[in-house]
């Protein structure tokens, strides 16, 4: 049943992209200049929602249209971008953002422009489409690299391979990006309570000495400031098993 | 031992003038040195002084035989309402048995064939060799030749270097005889002797040849008859010339105005333009019986009530006898005729080129990608009416780009500034005659010095020309061009014509600018549409595999594309950089403005408010009354008439631009005006309404 949301959501995910395309057809079929509409992710554009208790993006939105000389090269970057995502799609494989970057990276015929020059124009690239197309970046199959590890009495499924992190020694599960239902599944978790620790040494600490098995919890570290899939999995825990999440950091900004 | 003898006689030179001193006999004495006084012969002066007359050097005095000859067969042809038609034949003369190279002789025959109506038999010897004779000098009349001197001082010039006489055939019609002369000057009386008069056979109808042998250098370049020629046919395109060199080339100039310009009046002399002792010799010559009928009849814009005003406030009789009026009265008369206001002299003595013979002329013979040109209205310096004209030709047409550089040729006498692809290039017009030497002191070039070009998008050092692939254009009409020296060599320096020909620069000036900013505009946006093209590629690629590609490529290609083009100014910016290959009225690649509005682009030019602030101000207007559709009722009365008047304004302001000549300021002023009017009729039919 997971296996068919999954398949779902990813043609939906898939359509989106394509839709991308249909937007630039349409527009030059009405002698109109093609334009995507981009949430701002910007401090302005954000609001926390008490109810939710989230912080959330707002509804402001820019243009950015094709034929506009400051814009012309962000426009065409996003399509390629989009174009290489619906490939992952349809092959139903994920990469990391390093490859898309090297997937969409060529010159441009006749001349000497490059469509990317570095990676840190096709990465925010990317988070621009999440937010257009309101996707997450997992859903479009772009993994971070694994980071961060947890250990505890938790037992996880990924990939069809039961994971019991009280037996994983004193290194724990790596986390991997994509920790939504599907990809990662907890089956059983008997942890009174999440500690998330911010350096890698003190859980390093923390596991070496078995704390989780004295005080029944789960030890979570992003090593440093957390990826996303550690930030992901702390949530489901404490939203899906009520656990309560003590953080344990330096408060040194 | 002739060394040591040296020193012996030094102390002698001292001696001498001691002795001289205590003999008296050999001083002179008055009766002696009266004796020895003689009149001089203006032709014996000249003889001397002939570099006074352009005949410095054999390769100016070459050009300059040529030029007197060629500006008489014109000035002679214009006069009689006949389109020129005129032949200049150099030849080498043998030397020695041998007949050298064009560029290794010495001597030329310089033959100069006109179409004109020829000369009476009784004048010709007069009129080739006798000096200070010709019908130009004492009347007010633009003419290329004023004083009379140089056909004959070239004949002059030929006679001392080679002891050839002057030929000349003429013939007045073809029912006429033609005749032959051979004639030379007697310089010490100035008078000519007649060797050679016969009527011969000529297989033309009608007109004159002159053939002068003299002694010159031949040589291309900078200040060579070549370049005379070429520059006469830019100032004269209703001429045809043909020009045999010395190499044996014939070279033709077309004629490619087929107009005659207007006979140029003669006029009277205008009172602000006479000396004291001019006034003098007038009140003498008049034939006049009255003052008042001396003043209203002698000078130009007198009338009789003016004239009889002047005799008033100078306490004279206008009774009184011309001839009588001498001394202390006479110079009352003057300093009263001076302190008058009097109308400026009429212009119709001028006849200037026009702004459409100089475009035509400069497109004949200077290739470029934009001409212009432009006619000052008439002016007035010491009495005598000017026109200054002024052009300007700029660029590289794109052939001549694809052209290497021409290897350096050797500098000749003339030459000041050679980095031809460096420097603009000035050429002088004198009642249409090229002025080729003294550039650096002729007024027209220091007001092209003093003309700031870098406002109108060129570059220029401090005290030098304007750098770039130009050449200015500038030509002076007056019924007196006030010349530094006898050979014409450069205009003198009058703060009238300086002023005039610097407006007129100014204006050739913005003219280009204009030009040069819209070309880069265009350059920019069709950088713009190349980026553009470079991803729509891309776009339509991905656009392709997006939708698994089934995509009709092409065709969004071609929609994206049409987008690009719109958005970056369409065809305008073709045209403007010469891309669609066709220019306006079929000149390739160059684009004329004239004052009649921008041949070729007339949208590019409109879309350009430079040259009327008020119609800006008017499309405001219009633009504040769409943004609040909604206002009390009597507003929106004020702005309703406002804006039934507000496009119209900008429609005249736009019409009167381009069809008035050099209307800039009075264009401006005309819907500044009308903009005003707008406003008070839109306050009164508020009034109204409140009424």
């Amino acid at each position: 049943m997971a296996q068919t949301a999954k398949h779902k959501k990813n043609g939906v995910v898939a359509k989106k992209l394509v839709g991308l395309a249909d937007l630039v057809i349409t527009a030059a079929q009405r002698s109109k200049d093609p334009t995507l509409a981009i949430p701002i992710r910007a401090l302005s554009n954000v609001a926390f929602n008490e109810r939710k208790g989230m912080i959330e993006m707002g509804h402001k939105k820019q243009a950015r249209s094709f034929f506009n000389i400051g814009m012309a090269k962000k426009f065409m970057q996003t399509i390629l971008v989009a174009d290489a995502l619906s490939e992952l799609q349809r092959a139903a494989l994920t990469t990391s953002l390093r490859e898309i970057y090297y997937r969409t990276k060529h010159t441009i015929q006749d001349s000497h422009e490059n469509t990317f020059d570095t990676q840190d124009e096709s990465d925010p690239i990317i988070e621009d489409l999440e937010v257009s197309l309101a996707a997450l970046r997992e859903e479009l199959h772009v993994r971070a690299e694994n980071g961060g590890s947890i250990v505890g009495p938790l037992v996880l499924e990924d990939d069809g391979d039961r994971v019991d992190c009280a037996k994983l020694g004193k290194g724990g599960y790596s986390v991997p990006s994509i920790v939504e239902p599907g990809y990662v599944d907890i089956r059983r978790c008997t942890a009174d309570f999440v500690l998330l620790v911010e350096k890698g040494t003190q859980w390093n600490r923390l596991s070496e000495d078995k704390f989780w098995r004295r005080y029944n919890c789960v030890l979570l570290t992003g090593n440093g400031q957390p990826p996303r899939g550690v930030r992901r999995l702390a949530r489901r825990l404490h939203e899906d098993y009520r656990l309560p999440v003590y953080v344990l950091v330096d408060n040194d900004p | 031992m002739a060394k040591k003898a040296k020193p012996a006689p030094a102390p002698e030179p001292e001696k001498k003038p001691a002795t001289r001193a205590a003999k008296p006999t050999q001083t002179v004495t008055a009766v002696e040195m009266g004796a020895r006084q003689r009149e001089i012969s203006v032709s014996e002066f000249f003889t001397k002084n002939r570099h006074l007359l352009g005949f410095d050097n054999p390769r100016k005095a070459l050009l300059t035989c040529v030029k007197e000859a060629v500006d008489n067969a014109l000035d002679a042809c214009e006069e009689a309402g006949l389109l020129p038609d005129v032949t200049v034949a150099l030849e080498v003369v043998p030397t020695g048995g041998s007949t050298p190279q064009a560029s290794q002789a010495t001597r030329f025959r310089v033959t100069v064939t006109d179409n004109g109506p020829g000369i009476v038999r009784q004048h010709i010897p007069r009129i080739f060799a006798k000096l200070l004779y010709g019908s130009k000098f004492h009347r007010l009349r633009m003419s290329r030749g004023q004083q009379g001197i140089g056909i004959s001082a070239a004949g002059m010039y030929g006679q001392l270097t080679t002891g050839k006489p002057v030929k000349i055939i003429s013939r007045t019609g073809p029912k006429a005889a033609a005749h032959y002369f051979e004639v030379q000057i007697d310089t010490k009386k100035n008078e000519p002797l007649v060797h050679e008069n016969k009527q011969i056979d000529w297989d033309q109808p009608r007109g004159t040849q002159v053939s002068i042998e003299v002694e010159g250098r031949y040589q291309k370049g900078r200040a060579s008859v070549d370049e005379y020629l070429e520059q006469t046919s830019i100032a004269n395109p209703h001429v045809r010339l043909v020009y045999k060199s010395p190499d044996g080339e014939t070279r033709e100039f077309p004629r490619t105005y087929h107009e005659l310009p207007p006979t140029p009046r003669e006029i009277k002399p205008h009172p602000y333009g006479i000396e004291f002792g001019m006034l003098l010799k007038m009140l003498q010559d008049t034939t006049s019986h009255s003052l008042s009928g001396f003043l209203s009849s002698d000078f130009c814009r007198v009338t009789p009530q003016l004239a009889d005003e002047i005799c008033k406030t100078a306490k004279v009789s206008p009774n009184v006898k011309p001839r009588g009026l001498k001394g202390h009265p006479a110079e009352t008369l003057y300093q009263t005729i001076q302190a008058t206001k009097i109308m400026a002299p009429p212009t119709n003595c001028l006849s200037p080129i026009g702004e459409k013979a100089i475009l035509s002329g400069l497109y004949k013979q200077i290739k470029g990608e934009f001409y212009t040109a432009v006619s000052r209205p008439p002016a007035v310096y010491r009495g005598n009416p000017f026109v200054i004209e002024a052009g300007l030709a700029f660029g590289h047409r794109p052939e001549d780009q694809a052209k290497p550089p021409q290897p350096a040729r050797p500098k000749a006498e003339g030459e000041h500034e050679e980095e031809d692809s460096e420097l603009a290039r000035v050429i002088r017009y004198a009642n249409r005659v090229p002025l080729l030497y003294q550039q650096s002191a002729c007024a027209t070039f220091k007001a092209v010095l003093n003309t700031t070009w870098k406002n109108y998008g060129m570059s220029q050092s401090r005290g030098a020309l304007p750098g770039g692939p130009m050449v200015i254009f500038v030509h002076m009409a007056s019924v007196w061009v006030p010349f530094t020296s006898e050979s014409k060599e450069a205009i003198a320096d009058y703060d009238e014509i300086q002023k005039e020909i610097t407006l007129a620069l100014r204006e050739c000036g913005r003219r280009l600018g204009l030009f040069l900013r819209r070309r880069e505009r265009a350059a920019s946006e069709f950088r713009r549409r190349h980026i553009f093209e470079l991803y729509i590629e891309e776009v339509v690629e991905a656009c392709n595999r997006l939708k698994g590609g089934k995509l009709p490529t092409e065709k969004l290609k071609a929609q994206l594309q049409k987008i690009a083009s719109s958005r970056t100014g369409g065809l305008k910016t073709d045209e403007a950089l010469g891309k669609t290959g066709a220019g306006p009225e079929g000149l390739p690649h160059s684009i004329i403005v004239t004052p009649e509005g921008i041949e070729g682009d007339v949208e590019v030019a409109a879309a350009v408010p430079s040259v009327a602030p008020p119609t800006a101000e008017a499309a405001q207007i219009e633009w504040r009354d769409e943004e609040q559709p909604v206002g009390t009722s009597s507003k929106r009365q004020g702005r309703a008439s406002k804006r039934r008047s507000a496009p119209s304004a900008k429609r005249s302001g736009k019409r009167a631009d381009p069809s008035a000549p050099r209307s800039g300021a009075t264009s401006s002023g005309q819907t500044a005006r009308a903009a005003g009017k707008t406003a008070k009729s839109g306050k009164a039919s508020i009034a109204r309404k409140k009424k």
